[in-house]
């Protein structure tokens, strides 16, 4: 089995980068010797990472390793880029991950047993430790009604008929965005809830993250056509952005043309929970 | 007694050795966490000690780079010895900061970084850091509650614990006149921790981290059986005695006072919040039961109840 790992990076906390590839390294998926993984580096400031992230990686030999840098096209545009340029159907998953996390040492192998006990039919999400996301998730059948990009699975074909991200998210809620087109498709989303990955959350937003969240939940907003959420959003976009910062952005925002019918996705859209997109567990 | 010259936590981790799944993630947790020079001194308990060694060489290849393992093996397996597995733990630990992770709770990955350095840079002897109480069911967590503690109340803390076991942090540099102070009563098999605290207290005031924390698992559909019970009865009354020997020995006292660091608005604030607190109408709307302090191991069958 061949696994692929996309992990974007924009100065990132490289203490906790080196021991999550260290945990990659002693994944026991790769007691089985014919199992690979290879971990693609995409640094979004031009490469700035990528020596020092190297020099960690000369350390592990059973891993293999891509490095691609450019400028900062956001997250989901960042593991497009890694998929269309390396991924084939040669790898059996694609598996995006933070580069502020740590994979427990079972935590592939759990998505991986999970994902196959299910046909493959989905896409799969490790859960956060120690602090899980507090949106719902079934606790027997582990459905849920998105899966964090933080560290999620999606099987190969699936992530190509999807056709990946949507761009027009620069950062936050791209991967709501692609659970809700997945799940409109016929798949699921899961919560795998014994893999592990660790995700340090200070729960403390700076101001650059909350207009980045908040022009993201505009987009959001916009594409699923839910006119009380984007008034929300617009109020709060006021408050922190220049009138005509706020401005550009409406009229730049959105490149792609959403004149498709996103109506037909009320029944999964879910906008009363605002930022959770999903009823919470607490 | 040598002082410690290093910098080293020894984590005193007690198991049983029975859920797997529950001890590799506290010691991941320990693995995430961002403090460097950590111990893990093991106490298991139990007839497969050397099947556990095998176990435990396991998790050194895995965490190993990271964590310093050391087995200690209680093979009585007829007897509850909780309170000793923690003594045995003390010996055997080599790291001039001591705390105790059981086998089924983890951690915060800067609750030991941030703690330790507040105890060293305001030269307190122990401290403890907040505590996040999962309500779980299994593995699954049904419902987070933020414990909010108030400043520590020594007064408060005498009528019941509300420090969890794995929240707290000993200086052994700064109780090296008395190191004993760390360790348990052997006999209990219930609040064993909070007779090391009620000791510990007796002498220093704590420091408390509000910002990280460590994670108390409860298990919402546990209930606890009559030999339990039994026991916390036993340990209740042994306490009572603790504390009534200690309130005629001992005064509290800091190693050192810090300077007061309140300012007048930080008062008039505390007062106002205070007063609504206890107005009939808006302290029953603002403050719901779960928000006050709570207290954690003496009232787990009592909540439990009340939950249902």
């Amino acid at each position: 089995m061949k696994i692929a790992i996309s992990i974007v990076l924009f100065d990132s906390p490289l203490d906790i980068l080196k021991k999550n590839i260290y945990m990659l390294s002693k994944q026991d998926f790769l007691d089985d010797k014919s199992n690979t993984i290879e971990i693609f580096f995409c640094d979004n400031k031009n490469g700035n990472q990528i020596k020092l992230v190297s020099e960690i990686c000369n350390n592990y030999s059973n891993l293999k390793f891509q490095f691609i840098d450019g400028e900062n096209v956001g997250f989901g545009s960042a593991h497009n880029k890694v998929f269309n340029s390396f991924i084939d159907k040669s790898y059996d998953y694609f598996l995006v991950m933070n580069p502020d996390g740590i994979s427990h040492s079972r935590m592939l192998k759990n998505l991986i047993d999970f994902a196959v006990k299910n046909n493959n039919n989905g896409i799969f999400e490790a859960i956060q430790f120690p602090e899980e996301h507090p949106k719902f998730y079934d606790k027997d059948t582990k459905k849920t009604q998105w899966c964090s990009g933080c560290c999620c699975m999606f099987p190969v074909k699936i992530f190509e008929e999807l056709g990946g991200f949507d761009e027009n998210f620069f950062m936050y809620m791209e991967d709501v965005d692609l659970s809700w087109r997945a799940r409109y498709k016929g798949y699921n989303c899961y919560t795998v809830n014994d893999a592990l990955f660790f995700h340090s959350v200070d729960g403390r937003l700076g101001n650059n993250q909350e207009i980045l969240m908040n022009k993201s939940a505009y987009i959001l907003a916009t594409k699923y056509n839910d006119v009380h959420f984007k008034n929300k959003i617009l109020k709060a976009l006021s408050r922190l952005l220049e009138k005509s910062e706020l401005e550009f952005f409406i009229s730049n925002c959105i490149k792609a043309n959403y004149s498709q019918d996103y109506e037909n996705y009320q029944a999964i859209a879910d906008f009363k929970n605002n930022f959770y997109f999903s009823e919470g567990r607490w | 007694m040598e002082s410690f010259e290093n910098n080293k936590v020894s984590i005193i981790f007690r198991t049983l050795g029975v859920n797997k799944k529950n001890i590799e993630r506290a010691i991941f947790s320990v693995f995430c966490s961002t403090y460097k020079e950590k111990e893990l001194v093991i106490v298991y308990q139990g007839n497969n000690g050397n099947e556990f060694e095998s176990y435990v060489d396991y998790l050194r290849t895995i965490y190993g780079n990271e964590i310093d393992f050391k087995l200690c093996i209680n093979s009585n397996y007829l007897e509850d010895q909780r309170a000793k597995n923690i003594n045995i733990g003390i010996n055997n630990a080599s790291g001039r900061f001591i705390c105790i992770l059981d086998d089924d709770d983890f951690i915060a990955s800067k609750h030991y970084e941030e703690l330790i350095n507040l105890i060293k840079s305001e030269k307190y002897a122990w401290g403890y850091s907040i505590c996040m109480r999962n309500i779980c069911d299994g593995d699954y967590i049904i419902k987070k509650e933020n414990t909010y503690y108030f400043d520590y109340d020594h007064k408060e803390f005498l009528i019941s614990n509300f420090i969890p076991i794995h929240s707290f942090i000993v200086d052994r540099n700064a109780v090296l006149l008395n190191p004993e102070i760390i360790k348990t009563e052997e006999s209990l098999t219930r609040l064993e921790d909070y007779f090391i605290l009620l000791n510990l207290a007796s002498k220093y005031n704590p420091i408390i981290n509000k910002k990280n924390g460590v994670f108390y698992n409860f298990q919402f559909t546990k209930e606890e059986d009559n030999k339990i019970c039994e026991e916390y009865i036993i340990a209740r009354k042994f306490i009572e005695t603790l504390k009534a020997d200690l309130n005629n020995k001992i005064k509290v006292k800091n190693i050192t006072i810090p300077k007061p660091n309140k300012s007048i608005f930080k008062i008039l604030y505390r007062l106002l919040i205070i007063s609504i607190y206890f107005s009939p109408f808006f302290g029953k709307k603002l403050f719901p039961k779960n928000r006050r302090v709570l207290k954690f191991v003496d009232d787990i069958s009592l909540s439990v109840k009340s939950k249902r």
